[in-house]
């Protein structure tokens, strides 16, 4: 078991996601910074099962009942094994019954805690990952007692920290193409919304707000499909980009689609983060 | 008959998403498009239909000339024939328990005119249009003109899980309790997804479904049955 002693401000489990089941309405979840995700995996690939933490903002405590290897990513994170203080992108041995205290984040918004072990949360519609109500939960709560299993133990020399470019983290211009209906908006206003710089207001795992100078009320807008990634334009000017957890359906303007390294960039960002577009799509389509 | 390219226009939403946009006069054609499709290409991860566009999740990044190419070699002859679609049945309770007025208060309390609205709705034969918004929201299309009604200027802050509700032409349940400006009419206590079963949902996309008025009494007997796992709707033979 792995108990949570304290959950942070906002973790939750999260595998790849489900992403066969829009057709019923279901957002795909899945981690917000794919990049940390699948570095994780990267540096611990075993097991097949692919559970990792995603904290927010401040991580959790948790008490590691059986000996189990784990590696941060992500936002840099104060974080402690017993007293001992950690380093991001190595990976370290908790001994059983071990103390993992995570805290603040120094640099992003979003860490990763992957362990080489099996999480044993239940499977809905083909993923592991938090949504609620689809799943019981949508966060870690204090108590809370997770299963996993480590196939026999075996240990090792000691592992280095692996150097990685971070340096994402601080970017604050996103790569962008053009969305279905980006040429609906008048040239002016274009230029307008590519050349202001917009300020998080707030953010959560369904998407980020921004603010933007740009009102433009197109007339009534049919549904359409949304995608993480996915600029909206709102009637107020404000814009709402999609991530993990959005609505698989909308109803608001549909200007620019970022990048997937963009949207990395984007979910590392807390509130009050000033970005801007870059003045040219990345290419003319994908 | 193959999907001819002039019928649609291909809109690159990411390098692995495609959605095929069609003129509204086609839209009654689109559930047969969206069946065959599912049927034929290869490859995607997912298919999901909204009110004039097919979308195409992909499992690996595809340019637009590749999806041009798969789309071109798609049969389309088999639609109209093959497909059969269910008649389902499924249980609504007009009590004002559910309703939160809102008949009421759109109709200034006409009681005929509440009433007429009822009777209409319960005699109209709807289609499943297709999932979205939340996971198991149905969009229900086939809305007699008469029963059209706006949405609510101020949305409700929170709108009853089961509330089958009007927004314009069309119909929905509401899966959660959740945020919404539609117009509520009354409460279904069947949820249309069903976690847990081999299937995640008995109503397809395509399929059809008709309501019939139940008192607060049964509404609590099919809420208990549902709870229980042992409550299935009714199937109807067309």
């Amino acid at each position: 078991m792995m108990q949570v002693v304290s959950p942070g401000f906002y973790t939750s489990i999260q595998d790849r996601g489900r992403k066969a089941y829009r057709h019923l309405g279901v957002p795909i979840s899945g981690p917000m910074d794919q990049r940390a995700f699948d570095w994780a995996n990267a540096l611990l690939p075993y097991p097949a099962n692919e559970c990792q933490l995603e904290c927010t903002m401040i991580g959790p405590h948790l008490i590691l009942e059986k000996t189990v290897r784990f590696v941060l990513t992500g936002a840099s994170i104060e974080a402690e094994l017993d007293a001992m203080p950690l380093q991001m992108n190595k990976v370290y041995v908790a001994e059983a019954g071990a103390s993992l205290r995570l805290g603040k984040m120094y640099e992003g918004l979003r860490s990763y805690v992957r362990f080489q072990a099996d999480i044993k949360v239940n499977s809905v519609l083909g993923s592991q990952s938090f949504f609620y109500p689809i799943t019981p939960n949508r966060q870690l709560k204090k108590g809370d007692l997770i299963p996993y299993s480590v196939k026999e133990f075996e240990h090792t020399l000691a592992h280095v920290q692996v150097k990685t470019d971070a340096s994402y983290l601080m970017h604050n211009q996103l790569d962008w193409i053009p969305g279905p209906d980006w040429m609906i908006l008048p040239a002016e206003l274009q230029k307008q919304l590519l050349f202001e710089s917009h300020r998080v207001l707030a953010q959560n795992r369904m998407g980020y707000r921004l603010s933007g100078s740009v009102p433009f009320s197109a007339s009534q807008l049919l549904s359409q499909v949304v995608l993480p990634g996915m600029v909206q334009l709102t009637p107020s000017g404000q814009l709402l980009i999609a991530t993990a957890d959005c609505q698989v359906t909308g109803g608001y303007l549909q200007i620019l689609q970022l990048t997937r390294k963009s949207l990395n960039v984007l979910v590392q960002k807390q509130e009050g983060s000033i970005l801007t577009f870059q003045s040219k799509p990345l290419q003319k389509a994908p | 008959m193959k999907l001819a390219s002039n019928i649609y226009k291909l809109i690159p939403l990411s390098p692995q998403v495609y959605s095929l946009h069609f003129e509204e006069d086609q839209t009654s054609h689109l559930i047969g498009i969206y069946h065959r499709l599912k049927e034929c290409l290869e490859e995607l991860e997912d298919i999901v239909l909204t009110l004039n566009r097919v979308s195409l999740f992909f499992e690996k990044h595809k340019s637009k000339d590749e999806v041009e190419k798969l789309l071109s070699m798609v049969d389309l002859s088999a639609v109209s024939s093959k497909q059969v679609n269910s008649m389902w049945q499924l249980p609504i309770c007009f009590d004002e328990a559910f309703t939160t007025n809102d008949l009421s208060t759109y109709f200034s309390g006409d009681e005929a005119k509440i009433h007429r609205y009822r009777e209409t709705f319960l005699a109209t034969s709807f289609q499943l249009a297709f999932y979205g918004f939340l996971p198991g929201f149905p969009y229900l299309s086939g809305l007699p003109k008469s029963l059209h009604l706006d949405r609510k200027k101020q949305p409700n802050k929170q709108i009853q899980k089961g509330s089958v509700a009007i927004g314009g032409a069309q119909v929905g349940i509401y899966p959660q309790p959740s945020p919404g400006g539609w117009q509520c009419l009354g409460n279904c206590p069947v949820p249309l997804l069903t976690l847990g079963t081999s299937s995640p949902t008995w109503i397809a996309i395509g399929d059809r479904i008709r309501f019939f008025s139940v008192s607060l009494e049964a509404y609590h007997q099919i809420a208990l049955a549902v709870k229980q796992g042992v409550y299935k709707p009714n199937i109807v033979n067309v």
